[in-house]
């Protein structure tokens, strides 16, 4: 995306995401139990929400007059979908031509379907990382939409990663396990050309500049010599005109100013891939390609990777660990005969993944029913997933993995007030979700 | 987090040891036992002889008898109304839709391991089903997910009003498609070259019989006219019916052909049931239903309609399709549908008492009362709270399979009396 544009969809953004109506309401939320991030929790306290935001978190608040009171057994933080496509045009979700240029927020549709986005909320579902292209080679830019009540679409974060998929099908072919390998190569062949767009850009804007430096010189020096010249040139106008011979202006020999490199949008994202501006989001399977992935994104030590579906990720667990990759699992119950990416799919994988210390997210799978998000990381849990880790793998892993960890995800003051309250632990499933809180507003 | 350190203490203690071999009878006590017909009992104890529940309630232990100690929840073994577990393909008849002499009995080998699968997922018994691709599937059978027992050999006559059962028009793409989309679906696999085997079956289905759905009832009627065999078996009451049938028009077809001939037993499928009127169609065909799986992503609907029926008195189980789905599809089909509005003992029921109903099977499975069958399921937790954890699976008293990760290892004595010798015990 090139600067001005950026500038422009950051307005665009700015103008959907404005303050909504109805967060100038001050809440209280009061708790047995507030569940205020991974490893943190405050009994019998309360939470202080003004302007859409936490203001503060803490057992020793006392209640301002006029705020709105909302009790609960447990609170926790809005869960976020790190694998959704909740708000997107299906087409555009299954977008098979995508490429890295390819923006999700181009293929939003302001919920065509409002259930899907008032069961996902009713589900404590308040923001989504969606994806367009989720199934192609290069899914372009994915995007933090928040899961407004409102018939808008707010999005967080625009540019939240780019994302891949090495498949084992495609266009109803079988890929063999060369070709899933050629998949991988064939992305960090993307990666580097990315790398390089980058340095060139950066060259030529060092060049561009030393040229300007140059030409600037040269400027002054004919301007402060500009009387002597003129002098020097009317002079020799003269003596030319005498002798009947024909007058030659004096040519400067000017630099050559470097060339701008051809803009290729896609490489601009690959390049803001490669130098870790932007995490990117490999859906991979099995145990070769997965193998080849680590192995040809080993080299750029700046690529922030997150590996998705990961159904056999447990045979490269000591190196994503090593190399601090999350992973996000989609722990829905499938059998032997799903399509070939999940058949060997085990419900364990998150729990097994969290022991052997790699980063676990959980995510609803790439649909649009984020709205099971709760059932599924329950579900990890009965398979042995840490009850904590599984809820910080539905709110604050996944925040900080696509970079609004600073907005959304816990309960700490500053924060966005996206909140929920439970009448029992939010991961038993039979625990009813009182209220949803997003951005400061009660959903009713 | 209480109920995983509460399974830490699951364990063996009592003084005499604990081993199946040398003294059959045990008991277990656990901090809250559902008995399966909707009763919980806390602080209870359940005593198991030679595989068999002799006594259950709250209560003293026996300082004579070895004592499983649990400190979460004991369940009845779940039952899944409908599988297609370990059939390897015998499901399905390709040249012809009706074979009233199929017998899924004859399909099941208990070392499959889909049936080894729904036992880790607290799933003792289900009822095999042919595929619903045929008109008239053949004879169910309910067996047990291990020790391969057979509770019955001709449990259902399975019959499919659904549009899968009709010839390729219809059938190829389930009854979910148009008549062009299959037309399209059928050229492009003629013009695959690796689509040889594919074409053949085409070809056999194309000559099948029924082809419409008219044709269908006709062909049902004929054989329910002048019940003979199977038929007449299942026109006298004496052998339950299974109807498959998805759509709405299916479902208010079958139902009112089960009225019309009396039938008795269950509807399997009915996804989109929930509509009030379907409901009171079926309550009014006295048949229970089989629901599910439910999918991530399932529609709403489909899932209120489980509570739809119970409010009627309708009996529904959940449907395991295995392998399609894992069997934690059943365990999540439930939380769904509670999640829907069901009332918690009704979904319960659906997994255990209602389903041993439809299945045929309540005189010996379906809860844990005394004389009945001692399948059960340690849970650390609620069964039907998704999060709870299994810590171990009985069946016939036996234990076939403990939790072996994490924090719990089963006991050497455990162990000891773990693994289930094969019987078939045929009825």
């Amino acid at each position: 995306m090139s600067a001005s544009s950026l500038i422009a969809f950051a307005l665009w953004v700015a103008g959907q995401t404005g303050e909504p109506a109805g967060a100038q309401e001050s809440l209280w939320i009061q708790a047995d139990r507030i569940l205020v991030r991974p490893g943190l929790e405050l009994r019998n306290a309360a939470i202080l929400v003004e302007r859409g935001k936490i203001v503060r978190v803490g057992t020793d608040l006392e209640k301002p007059a006029g705020a709105r009171e909302l009790r609960g057994t447990v609170a926790c933080a809005g869960f976020v979908d790190p694998w959704s496509s909740l708000g997107l045009d299906p087409a555009g979700a299954n977008e098979l031509g995508a490429t890295a240029a390819t923006r999700t927020t181009d293929g939003l549709n302001p919920w065509w379907i409002p259930e899907e986005r008032d069961e996902a909320l009713r589900a404590g579902v308040t923001t989504a990382r969606i994806q367009v292209g989720g199934s192609a080679v290069v899914g372009g830019l994915g995007a933090v939409i928040r899961v407004d009540p409102s018939s808008r679409i707010g999005v967080v974060l625009p540019d939240a990663c780019l994302a891949a998929t090495t498949a084992i099908q495609r266009a109803g072919r079988d890929l063999d396990v060369f070709d899933r390998i050629e998949e991988a190569d064939r992305l960090a062949g993307l990666i580097e050309r990315g790398r390089r767009y980058r340095e060139e850009t950066v060259e030529y804007r060092h060049d561009l500049e030393e040229w300007d430096k140059t030409i600037a010189e040269k400027q002054k020096e004919l301007e402060e010599n500009f009387k002597k010249a003129k002098k020097n040139r009317e002079k020799a106008q003269a003596e030319a005109q005498e002798k009947g011979k024909e007058f030659k202006e004096e040519k400067y020999k000017e630099d050559k100013k470097p060339k701008r490199p051809k803009l290729d949008p896609e490489a601009e994202v690959l390049a803001r891939a490669a130098e870790g501006e932007i995490p990117l989001v490999v859906e991979a399977h099995r145990v070769p390609e997965l193998r080849a992935l680590l192995e040809v994104t080993a080299p750029f030590d700046r690529l922030r990777l997150l590996v998705a579906g990961a159904t056999e990720a447990l045979e490269v667990a000591d190196l994503l660990a090593e190399r601090s990759i999350p992973v996000i699992v989609w722990p829905a119950p499938l059998g032997a005969e799903a399509s070939g990416e999940w058949n060997a799919h085990s419900l364990e994988l998150a729990g097994e993944l969290d022991r052997a210390g790699v980063e676990v997210l959980i995510g609803s799978g790439g649909g649009p029913h984020s709205r099971e998000l709760r059932w599924i990381a329950a579900l990890a849990v009965s398979h042995g997933l840490d009850r904590e880790a599984a809820l910080g793998a539905i709110t604050l892993g996944p925040a900080r993995a696509f970079d609004v960890g600073e907005r959304v995800g816990s309960l700490e003051s500053g924060k966005d007030a996206d909140v929920l309250l439970f009448d029992g632990d939010p991961l038993e499933t039979h625990s009813r979700l009182l209220q949803v809180v997003t951005q400061g507003r009660v959903v009713e | 987090m209480s109920f995983v350190l509460g399974a830490l203490v699951t364990g063996v203690l009592g003084s005499a040891p604990f081993t199946q071999e040398s003294n059959p009878a045990y008991q277990v006590r656990a901090k809250m036992i559902l008995v399966g017909d909707g009763t919980q009992i806390e602080d209870g104890v359940m005593v198991v002889e030679r595989g068999k529940v002799s006594r259950i309630g709250r209560g003293e232990i026996d300082p004579h008898l070895p004592l499983v100690e649990h400190a979460g929840v004991l369940a009845p073994g779940f039952v899944a109304c409908q599988t297609e577990s370990g059939e390897e393909g015998e499901g399905y008849e390709p040249t012809r839709s009706i074979l009233p002499e199929a017998r899924l009995v004859h399909a099941f080998h208990p070392d499959h391991s889909d049936f080894a699968a729904a036992a880790r997922a607290g799933i003792t018994t289900v009822v095999l089903a042919p595929s619903g691709n045929d008109l008239v599937g053949g004879l169910t059978a309910v067996v047990k997910t291990a020790g391969g027992v057979i509770l019955e050999r001709e449990g259902h006559l399975a019959l499919s009003f659904g549009g899968s059962a009709l010839s390729q028009t219809v059938g190829r793409s389930f009854g979910f498609g148009t008549a062009d989309e299959d037309a399209q679906a059928s050229a492009s696999s003629d013009s695959d070259p690796r689509g040889g085997p594919e074409d053949t079956e085409d070809a056999r289905r194309g000559s099948r019989q029924p082809t419409s759905y008219s044709g269908a009832l006709r062909e049902l009627r004929e054989r329910f006219a002048k019940p003979q065999g199977v038929y007449s078996r299942a026109a006298r009451g004496e052998l339950p019916v299974l109807l498959e049938a998805w759509d709405r028009h299916e479902v208010m077809r079958a139902a009112e052909f089960a009225r019309d001939h009396r039938l008795i037993g269950a509807l399997r499928g009915a996804p989109l049931a929930g509509d009030p009127d379907v409901a009171d169609s079926l309550a009014k065909s006295g048949l229970g239903v089989v629901v599910g799986p439910y999918a991530i992503g399932q529609r709403r609907r489909s899932l209120e309609s489980v509570g739809m029926f119970q409010a009627r008195g309708v009996p529904v189980a959940f449907a395991l399709a295995s392998p399609e789905y894992a069997p934690e599809g059943l365990r999540l089909s439930a939380a769904l549908a509670l999640s829907a509005g069901a009332k918690r003992e009704d979904v319960l029921r659906a997994l255990t008492t209602d389903a041993a109903k439809i299945a045929g099977v309540s005189d010996r499975l379906g809860s844990l009362e005394r004389g009945k069958d001692a399948d059960f399921v340690l849970w650390s937790g609620d069964p039907l709270d998704l999060s709870s954890r299994i810590e171990s699976v009985w069946i016939d008293g036996k234990r076939v399979h403990a939790r072996t990760d994490g924090m719990h290892r089963p006991t050497r004595e455990e162990d000891a009396g773990g693994a289930h010798p094969r019987e078939a015990r045929h009825r």
